[in-house]
């Protein structure tokens, strides 16, 4: 049951939940804890890429406790490609157009937000929002749980960066020095 | 009066060339594993070949025409993929270059890119690498029609993956490559589909190719190590690299506008490299730890403190586990 709603949840912040679908995780939200942990950590994640809410999240204090929060290959969710993509939808607005990389799936935590109560902002999610805001994200984020969200610009732009960079020096360098020059096969793009 | 030998009799050639083959094949079939990798380090840095390989990343396949000329005791290489963007990718020695169409988005990174210049004299030690691999040769197969051996190298640790390399037996150069997680899923694999050696007449003839790339992208390296613990703007130190990484290469780099200079170094154990950046953070960065993962490649960053109070992110990226990627990530230390 729990895992369902989870699921529900999740579809939620994928764009994916239909209106009783959402309905039912706003009901089962009043009496269940886990539900609403879940939540303020998905508007968390939303809040910050909107660029909101930054001032009242806090750096993850237990290391080893992220360590241990970090998906597995399993938990990464993959991307799905275009299909999937024109469907995204995120709650809140955040609907950031963003151009390049398909093939990075990147993962934001946020641990140990200030506010420990259900924000009233995170629940004022209408179905109007969830079902028509539309995102054509090329680049999807997971969650510690799965879900995919958009990442900014800014943070996608300067992992591609430094993908590009590693590849060339590694290869100049001898660093990795059997195997093929992987920039050339690096696909920033999902057009194809 | 003019000493002419005869022919040897066909029968004499004959055994004698059987003689000689059996004698280097006894010698490859009891090469240890790792007498198997130094002689593959040494055919790539003496023999001259080709062919097309597939490259399997995790992801995708990508078919690539492959050439690796030695000329005058230096590398060239020309990397070309026959599928996905259309791009060359071409090394002389120390000077590396990749070529683009000018719709590629790898055409907005220029100024990153070439801004690079990794400082290096890394050589590889596969003496050392028995430290932390349990090597063996694990077999013998056929890879693009030709006999080879497998050298299996499973980590001691499950901080990296497990290799498997298929070696050519007749010339020790790579003909596969397999990189597995553990649970045996596929991390990475290329392998040779077609494959020629190159004879030196020919070596010209091979690499000449005219370009149709409309941008080309130069990365120069530099041949000395700096090591960045003696760059009075570095004042940082990695608490935790993977045993057996050693420091491979540094650079100091614009990364992007508007933001200081990156400061770049790089470690390998020989096999595979991991890369570490340390900048100021963006505002937006601030409190978030992300994660990526581009084919085998991981990327992770998150914000510290540095030893002045001031944001800084670290970023780095490897073909290794998560949880070591992480790990390094977490061991950067700024000092007082």
């Amino acid at each position: 049951m729990a895992q369902a709603l989870n699921e529900t949840l999740s579809a939620c912040f994928d764009g994916e939940a239909q209106r009783d679908e959402l309905r039912r995780v706003l009901d089962e939200s009043n009496s269940s804890e886990d539900l609403r942990s879940d939540w303020r950590c998905y508007s968390s994640i939303s809040a910050v890429l909107r660029g909101e809410k930054l001032s009242s999240l806090e750096s993850p204090r237990n290391w080893d406790e992220l360590t241990e929060r970090i998906p597995d290959d399993h938990n990464i969710v993959a991307l799905q490609g275009k299909r999937r993509v024109n469907r995204r939808t995120m709650v809140g607005g955040a609907t950031a157009i963003l151009a390049m990389a398909a093939t990075l799936v990147i993962g934001v935590y946020v641990l140990n937000p200030l506010d420990d109560t259900p924000s009233s902002q995170s629940l004022a999610v209408s179905d109007d929002q969830i079902l028509n805001e539309s995102a054509s994200s090329e680049l999807q984020v997971s969650t510690s749980s799965g879900t995919l969200v958009n990442l900014p610009l800014d943070i996608q732009q300067q992992h591609l960066e430094k993908l590009v960079v590693h590849d060339a020096n590694a290869f100049v360098s001898g660093s990795t020095p059997i195997t093929i020059p992987q920039v050339v096969t690096r696909k920033v793009s999902s057009s194809e | 009066m003019t000493f002419r030998p005869s022919p040897p009799h066909p029968i004499t050639t004959l055994v004698l060339c059987c003689t000689v083959f059996g004698y280097c094949s006894a010698i490859a079939e009891e090469r240890s594993a790792e007498e198997w990798l130094r002689a593959m380090n040494a055919a790539q840095q003496e023999l001259s070949y080709a062919g097309t390989l597939s490259y399997f990343n995790g992801d995708e396949l990508t078919t690539l025409d492959y050439r690796h000329m030695v000329v005058h005791g230096e590398v060239h290489q020309h990397v070309t993929p026959l599928n996905g963007p259309s791009r060359k990718f071409i090394r002389e020695g120390l000077s590396v270059s990749l070529q683009l169409d000018s719709d590629d988005e790898l055409v907005q990174m220029q100024e990153k890119i070439e801004a690079g210049g990794i400082s290096t004299t890394f050589n590889p030690k596969f003496d050392k690498l028995g430290e932390t691999y349990n090597i063996a040769v694990d077999g013998y197969g056929r890879i693009a029609n030709r006999s080879a051996v497998c050298v299996s190298m499973t980590p001691k640790e499950q901080d990296r993956y497990r290799i498997h390399l298929w070696i050519d037996k007749q010339t020790s150069i790579l003909l596969r490559w397999d990189m597995r997680d553990h649970d045996n899923r596929p991390v990475s694999i290329w392998q040779f589909t077609e494959f020629e050696l190159i004879e030196e007449d020919l070596r010209q003839h091979s690499f000449a190719n005219g370009s149709n790339f409309s941008v080309t992208l130069d990365i120069k390296s530099k041949q000395s190590v700096e090591e960045h613990e003696d760059d009075e703007d570095v004042q940082w130190h990695l608490d935790w690299v993977p045993k057996g990484f050693e420091l491979s290469g540094t650079s100091n780099q614009e990364l992007s506008l508007g933001r200081d200079s990156s400061h770049n170094v790089m470690y390998s154990d020989g096999i595979v490299a991991v890369s570490v950046f340390v900048e100021p953070a963006p505002k937006s960065h601030e409190g978030v730890a992300m994660e990526s993962v581009s084919g085998s490649t991981v990327v992770v960053s998150h914000t510290i403190q540095d030893h002045r109070g001031q944001s800084k992110l670290v970023t780095v990226v490897g073909d290794l586990p998560k949880k070591t990627v992480w790990r390094i990530a977490r061991g950067v230390k700024f000092d007082p």
